[in-house]
């Protein structure tokens, strides 16, 4: 279980990284690959922060927040999925079957976040409305400014708050009744190569394929001398 | 590039130069649908304003200059910044007389242009160079790959925020020529280049070696026919911009689908 100190850090993570995906300083604290390893070793289980950061990230690869597009909000929904597959307990199988699940349940929390991120900006309309040049200070166009900052914080909290908690009850119950049919292994074969293509899909364009097929061509190669000369 | 007032422009002290592009940083704080970043803007101004020595009544005049449209890419926000800091700066000194709308209106009008060329540098190149180098690191040696995705975004977007505030600063309203300049779009192709070749080791890697690390088991037939069928359909997806959630709930879809014929099978 999650105790005192590592919920508030957790909140904490989620605020800043909620933060960092549009409101600033927006140095990619925020992608997937960086909060589910922090998410991790805060529970206590880096590794599994990384493969999970990393399924996500490059599923998500071709993601943009550009502008006021609204987009489906993963950077903080990653950190939801491990603390809640962090916290199964079971075999090595049983667990790799929930970190699949988890990521399932990335999506409607990521969602919660979409619809948060609509509210925030909402209430950003407020509060620019309410800066008049007759009075305002510099110190006042700060704070309004900052507001803005700070209600996004409250947005990642809220949806990491929620997602731990909803996410707590239905993984276990949906991982117990998927253990009889489902192997956790092909379950995890399918999300991996869906990462490669996503991958492959939104970079594809730069070059018609070429450096892609350069790229592969060059790892296999690396990976075949690797594995002829040790 | 030709001659666009590079010589002329003024000095600009290093503290306000450094306060507008560290700001910057937080240009988006209140993202709104009204006026976009443009409390952003002004938030990002007020080192010039200070700098400036504005009075009471040209202070207001300034603030309501720029409670209008602002919107641009984050990370090169500095050019417009820059170019809009020197247009205050010719105004209030005299050498340049404006009408009172003239910054307000250049204000607007360089907002759709500077999107579109940030978010193409940025969003679309550099990002993903970044994220899938910084994904490929992280397969074959763990954390290190945080390190390579921090650090080289951190180093990209300084440079560019420090140089392009420069840009505008020395260009004021011919900032216009700095957008189709070869510094905005030549980093582009090239890091959308190293993200393609990325993305083409990335898969095999994640087949020979982060599948293994990730089951702890060698991939079979039954895998790797997962993973290949996985990896076609999100690649068709990916090209065709389609959402990623598809994508994720095919491949899992796909996965339960073969555990579940396999177990019918009795393998």
């Amino acid at each position: 279980m999650i105790d005192v100190h590592e919920w508030v850090i957790l909140l904490l993570v989620a605020a800043l990284v909620a933060q960092d995906t549009t409101a600033g300083p927006q140095l990619l604290v925020s992608e997937p690959l960086v909060s589910g390893t922090l998410a991790g070793w805060v529970v206590g289980d880096a590794y599994l922060g990384l493969v999970m950061g990393l399924a996500v990230q490059l599923i998500w690869s071709g993601m943009m927040p550009v502008g006021t597009t609204l987009f489906l909000d993963v950077n903080v929904g990653v950190i939801c999925a491990v603390v809640v597959a962090a916290a199964m307990p079971g075999s090595e199988d049983h667990r790799l079957l929930a970190m699949g699940v988890a990521l399932l349940w990335m999506v409607p929390v990521a969602l919660l976040g979409t619809g948060l991120t609509e509210l925030h900006r909402r209430l950003s309309d407020i509060i620019v409305s309410t800066v008049r040049p007759e009075s305002a200070a510099p110190r006042t166009i700060a704070w309004r400014h900052l507001g803005g900052w700070l209600l996004a914080g409250v947005q990642g909290m809220m949806t990491l708050a929620f997602g731990v908690a909803l996410g707590m009850v239905i993984v276990p119950a949906v991982t117990h009744s998927l253990v009889p049919i489902v192997r956790a292994d092909l379950l995890w074969a399918g999300i991996l190569g869906t990462g490669g293509g996503m991958a492959v899909g939104v970079t594809w364009h730069y070059s018609r394929g070429r450096a892609t097929l350069l790229g592969a061509l060059l790892a296999a190669g690396f990976w075949a001398l690797w594995t002829y000369a040790g | 590039m030709a001659n666009h007032g590079w010589a002329e422009a003024p000095a600009i002290p290093l503290r306000v130069r450094l306060g507008v592009v560290l700001r910057s940083a937080w240009l988006q704080a209140s993202l709104n649908y009204e006026g976009m970043q443009n409390l952003g803007c002004l938030f990002c101004l007020v080192p010039v304003a200070l700098w400036l020595k504005l009075d009471r009544q040209e202070w207001r005049a300034f603030v309501r200059r720029h409670l209008g449209l602002f919107n641009s890419n984050p990370f090169i926000s500095p050019l417009g910044l820059g170019a809009l800091a020197r247009l205050e700066a010719d105004h209030h000194r005299g050498a340049r007389p404006l009408a009172e709308d003239t910054i307000e209106r250049f204000s607007a009008r360089l907002s759709a242009p500077l999107g579109a060329v940030g978010d193409s540098l940025f969003w679309a190149a550099v990002r993903p160079q970044m994220v899938l180098l910084g994904s490929l690191v992280a397969l074959l040696a763990g954390g290190w790959g945080l390190a390579v995705l921090l650090v080289g975004f951190a180093a990209w977007q300084w440079t560019y925020r420090w140089l392009t505030f420069s840009w505008g600063w020395t260009l004021g309203t011919q900032v216009g020529v700095m957008l189709r300049d070869w510094r905005l779009r030549r980093p582009a192709q090239i890091a959308g280049l190293i993200a393609a070749t990325c993305a083409g080791a990335l898969v095999v890697v994640l087949f020979l070696r982060g599948y293994a690390r990730v089951t702890g088991t060698a991939p079979d037939w039954r895998s790797s026919a997962v993973f290949i069928v996985a990896a076609i359909g999100a690649g068709v997806l990916g090209y065709g911009r389609r959402h990623a959630t598809w994508a994720l709930l095919g491949g899992m879809g796909l996965g339960i689908v073969a555990s579940i014929v396999l177990l019918l099978l009795g393998r």
